[in-house]
This record gives C-alpha cells, sequence and structure tokens, in this order.
C-alpha cells in the first residue's frame, strides 16, 4: 500500500479555469519523490491538495486520494484534522509564518503531541525539548522556552520540521522548505531532512523548481507544466538526457549557471 | 578604469530589541567599514548571506539612508554634502532594484505612470513624448505596449520585475544597483531577468552593483565580486579568482554549499 496515492486529481477555479487536469503520483512508504516544475506549474497546489488545504475558489473536481490507504477525496475538515500531522507532515518556504509567534516553540511541539498522540502536559513537554535537540536545537529545554522570534530562519526551519514530524507521520511534505534561506543553511537543513529520514523511515514528497535541491534528496522524481505531469524519471536521467519540454528547459536554466 | 562609485569606511549601525529582554535595545553593527570601488562599465556583485550588511551597503549606496561613519561618492561628489534638490538629481544616475518587486511596485498605479514617474520627476516630461516613452521603456524590458493599462497585480511576478527594470533605467542612470533581484523567481525567469539586466548593460553602458546571496548567479554576469559576512568584507578578487581559488573560509564554504545538478554526490 502506497504512503500517498493520487490519482488522476483534478482541480479548477471554476469551469474555465482548470489548473490541475489530472496528476497522478504515488509515493511508497520510505521513498522519497521528487517534484518539479516551473513556478505556476501547479506544483504547490497538487501537495496543498494532499493535505486538504486548497486555497479558497479552488474546486476538487475529480480523483482520489489515499493517504495509508484512507481515501479522502471528499472528506469533511473533522477528518482531515486527524490526518494532518498525525499522517502526514508539512514543511513550507515561510517557516516564520507557519510558526505561531505568540507560542513558546515548545508548547507549539507539545500541543501536537498531546491532540495526536494522546499525550500528557509534563510528557509532552519533555517530548517536544527531545524534539528539539533532534533537529540540532540544542539544548532542547531552553529552546523549547523561546518564542518564534528568537530563532534564526534556519532554526525555525529546523523548529518547523520537528513540529511537522513530532506527532509521526508516515510521509513528510515539503513545498520548497529551503528556498528562503542562505546557501549554508539549506544544505545543512538538507542534510537533517537526509538524516531524520534514515533515522524515522519516513516518505518524502520534496517540491522544488531547483533539481540541486531534489537531487540532494531523492532520485525520483515527476516534472510538471501547466497542471500535468509531464515526465516521470530517475533524477539522473533527467540531468543527462531530459524529455519533456518542461524538463529540458529547466536543465538548459541550469547549465547556464554552470558553464556561462 | 574609471570609478563612478565609491565606498570609504562605511559603518552603520541599527538599535535592534533586545533578544532576552522584554523591552530596551541593543546597537546592532550592520556595517563595520565597508570601502568598495564600482568601474565605469563594471559589474561587481556583493555576496552575503542574511545579517551579513549587503542590503544596508545597497541603501548607503543610493543615499536611502545615510552612514554613521565613512562616505559614499559617486563622480567624485560626496552624496552626504549634497542638498535635498542636488540628491534628487543625483538619483536619475543612481537607481535601485528590490527583490520583491511587487513591494515596490504602487498597486494603484498603471503601467505607464509606474514606468515614467521618474521621468516625469526629473525631466518634467508629459503628453505625448511621455506617453511614446512609456512604450519604448516597456518594449526595452520584453514587455509590450499592450500592457500600459494594466496594474502590478496582472503582471506575473518575473514580468513584474521588469517593469521595476525599465523604471529604474528610465532616466538611463550611470549606476544600478539591484538587490537580490531574481532571488524571488523560478530558475528559468531568473536566466531571463539576468539576460535583460546584462543586455541593458552593454546597452547603456550601466555599472552594475549586484547584491546577492547566491552564487551561482554570478557566472558570465560578474567582473568582480566582494564577499560580505558580517558587516566586512572578507574577501575580494575578479570572479575567476573567487570561484577557483577562493582564500577566506567563509567563501570556500559558500562555494561548497552550492547544489548544482550532476555536480557533486548526493547527500542522501
Amino acid at each position: 500500500m502506497s504512503a500517498l496515492a493520487l490519482e488522476d486529481l483534478r482541480v479548477d477555479f471554476g469551469p474555465e479555469h482548470v489548473v490541475l487536469q489530472g496528476v497522478s503520483l504515488w509515493v511508497e512508504p520510505g521513498q522519497a519523490l521528487g517534484l518539479l516544475g516551473p513556478s505556476g506549474s501547479g506544483k504547490s497546489l497538487t501537495a496543498l491538495a494532499c493535505l486538504g488545504l486548497l486555497p479558497t475558489g479552488a474546486r476538487w473536481v475529480g480523483g482520489s486520494l489515499r493517504i495509508a490507504g484512507q481515501e479522502l477525496f471528499g472528506a469533511d475538515e473533522r477528518v482531515w484534522q486527524k490526518i494532518r500531522g498525525a499522517m502526514i507532515g508539512l514543511v513550507f518556504q515561510e517557516p516564520f509564518t507557519a510558526l505561531n509567534p505568540l507560542m513558546r516553540v515548545g508548547e507549539q511541539i507539545a500541543e501536537s503531541l498531546r491532540l495526536h498522540q494522546g499525550m500528557h502536559d509534563q510528557a509532552a513537554q519533555r517530548e517536544a525539548a527531545i524534539w528539539l535537540e533532534r533537529v540540532g536545537l540544542t539544548p532542547g529545554a531552553s529552546r523549547a522556552r523561546q518564542y518564534p522570534h528568537q530563532y534564526s530562519g534556519g532554526m525555525r526551519q529546523r523548529a518547523l520540521i520537528a513540529l511537522a514530524l513530532a506527532a509521526g507521520p508516515k510521509i513528510l511534505i515539503a513545498d520548497e522548505p529551503t528556498t528562503a534561506l542562505d546557501a549554508t543553511v539549506q544544505t545543512q537543513i538538507i542534510d537533517l531532512i537526509n538524516r531524520l529520514r534514515q533515522e524515522l523511515g519516513f516518505a518524502l514528497l520534496i517540491i522544488s523548481h531547483d533539481l540541486g535541491v531534489i537531487e540532494a534528496l531523492t532520485q525520483d522524481a515527476l516534472v510538471m507544466q501547466a497542471g500535468r505531469v509531464v515526465e516521470r524519471a530517475k533524477v539522473t536521467d533527467l540531468i543527462h538526457a531530459p524529455q519533456s519540454d518542461a524538463a529540458r528547459r529547466l536543465m538548459r536554466a541550469h547549465a547556464s549557471f554552470m558553464q556561462a | 578604469m574609471k570609478n563612478i562609485l565609491e565606498a570609504q569606511g562605511l559603518i552603520k549601525n541599527y538599535a535592534v530589541p533586545k533578544k532576552e529582554a522584554w523591552f530596551g535595545s541593543d546597537s546592532l553593527r550592520a556595517l563595520d567599514g565597508v570601502s568598495l570601488t564600482l568601474g565605469e562599465g563594471e559589474t561587481l556583485a556583493v555576496v552575503g548571506e542574511s545579517g551579513s550588511g549587503k542590503s544596508t551597503l545597497g541603501r548607503l549606496l543610493v543615499a536611502l539612508e545615510t552612514p554613521d561613519a565613512g562616505s559614499v561618492s559617486m563622480g567624485g561628489q560626496d552624496l552626504s554634502t549634497l542638498g535635498g534638490s542636488e540628491l534628487r538629481r543625483k538619483r536619475r544616475d543612481l537607481q535601485m532594484i528590490f527583490q520583491d518587486p511587487y513591494a515596490s511596485l504602487d498597486p494603484r498605479w498603471k503601467a505607464e505612470r509606474i514606468v515614467t514617474e521618474n521621468l516625469v520627476a526629473a525631466e518634467g516630461l508629459q503628453g505625448a513624448p511621455l506617453a511614446a516613452e512609456a512604450v519604448r521603456l516597456l518594449e526595452m524590458v520584453g514587455l509590450s505596449a499592450d500592457m500600459l493599462d494594466r496594474y502590478p497585480h496582472q503582471f506575473s511576478g518575473g514580468q513584474r520585475q521588469r517593469l521595476a527594470i525599465a523604471r529604474a533605467v528610465a532616466t538611463s542612470p550611470k549606476v544600478l544597483i539591484a538587490d537580490e533581484p531574481v532571488s524571488a523567481l523560478d530558475l528559468e525567469l531568473q536566466v531571463q531577468i539576468l539576460d535583460l539586466l546584462k543586455k541593458l548593460k552593454a546597452d547603456m553602458g550601466l555599472s552594475l552593483l549586484f547584491i546577492t546571496h547566491d552564487l551561482k548567479l554570478l557566472r558570465g554576469l560578474a567582473d568582480r565580486v566582494a564577499v560580505m559576512q558580517a558587516g566586512r568584507i572578507v574577501e575580494e578578487g575578479t570572479l575567476e579568482q573567487v570561484w577557483k581559488d577562493p582564500q577566506h573560509p567563509f567563501t570556500q564554504e559558500l562555494l561548497a554549499s552550492l547544489l548544482m545538478p550532476g555536480q557533486r554526490k548526493a547527500r542522501h
């Protein structure tokens, strides 16, 4: 059974404006899959659909989404609240907006543990500190007492990763998780995600416009363009023999930075 | 090569809220003695990470802010000695573009008014000549005349940056300072905007100061590179030198962090 199976997903903003025209992808347990594409290709919308978080005005008009076998097409918000966090975690580009600025970082992780794992307060607080240490925010107990604004951008992304994984989801969706970060911090976050995957074994759907980021995290990737998947390939094949127009254009852009 | 822009010993402090307290402030030294020169027709890249002081440097160089110590001079004239009207005239020669074109474009203005804003202010142009100039500017940056009546939100991210560039070059400046102009764009648009900057630079004889956190953008763009860390320039040299033989550990770390597809061992 796939960790995540998306079949023929169709999303529109009204009949005249179809934005996802039948997207299918499967992420197997423990596997990492990259989702590449230029801005506007529909990759982020695909990720949001996998979390039941389509923006206002977007309609899910067809297709099936199964997470660990459970069909979620048409599921109501109560069902989604049980799925999000517990079954599927999300990390995205802006770690500051994803964290509650008024709540201590440790408390935010503890809240997820209480909600999804039924932990009691003290145990959840202790576990939150352990999670912060696990993502490299040490000492965990004092980092837990800080607020998001006291963290740097890289630290916030680490905290967000801890928050996304704390309730033990089997799949993590990371949408441009390093795009807003400095280069040296970007590689640290990539190394962290790879290490956590080895330790915890969760599956990963990594979304980026940058093949360098995808290559650092996975060997398999899909390329999207104009609301469709236009290529499924090994990352090395995308680099050396891109087939689709979108992949070729992406590699040309990369190449222009490498040669010049 | 003659220098068009020179900075001498720039120091800039900011008051920042205390990190570990509810009130009070600390002084943060954003720039700690930065000197640099930009030659006529040259492209100098200033590379640094967030908090390195590179954006502060950009704002001081266009006199959007004043230094606590040190000076900026353009064509041999110290900007800090200029009065309001002289400074406004100088701005015709010294323009800036930013990372987020949307934030720098007035959402209530149509493209025509946006690209000609500086022309009206600087040269008092109006009527038919102004309208013709608006068309010329849009076409110069790869937009078209039928977009004159559009508002910023009706443009895509890449088009908005083109619009911001058109506004910046409207007065035929001598120096353009670009602060992370492509960081919010995807790879293909990054290439397109950089190509546009290179073309304008060649056509107009611009000198370009390009501020970025991303070293990979610099091949084929920059003549020289200044690497900033913690408010100082820690390494400076030709692009070739810095790329092939980085001396400072921080420059070496930046280069090692580059993720070029197919050029390094996968990290997983």
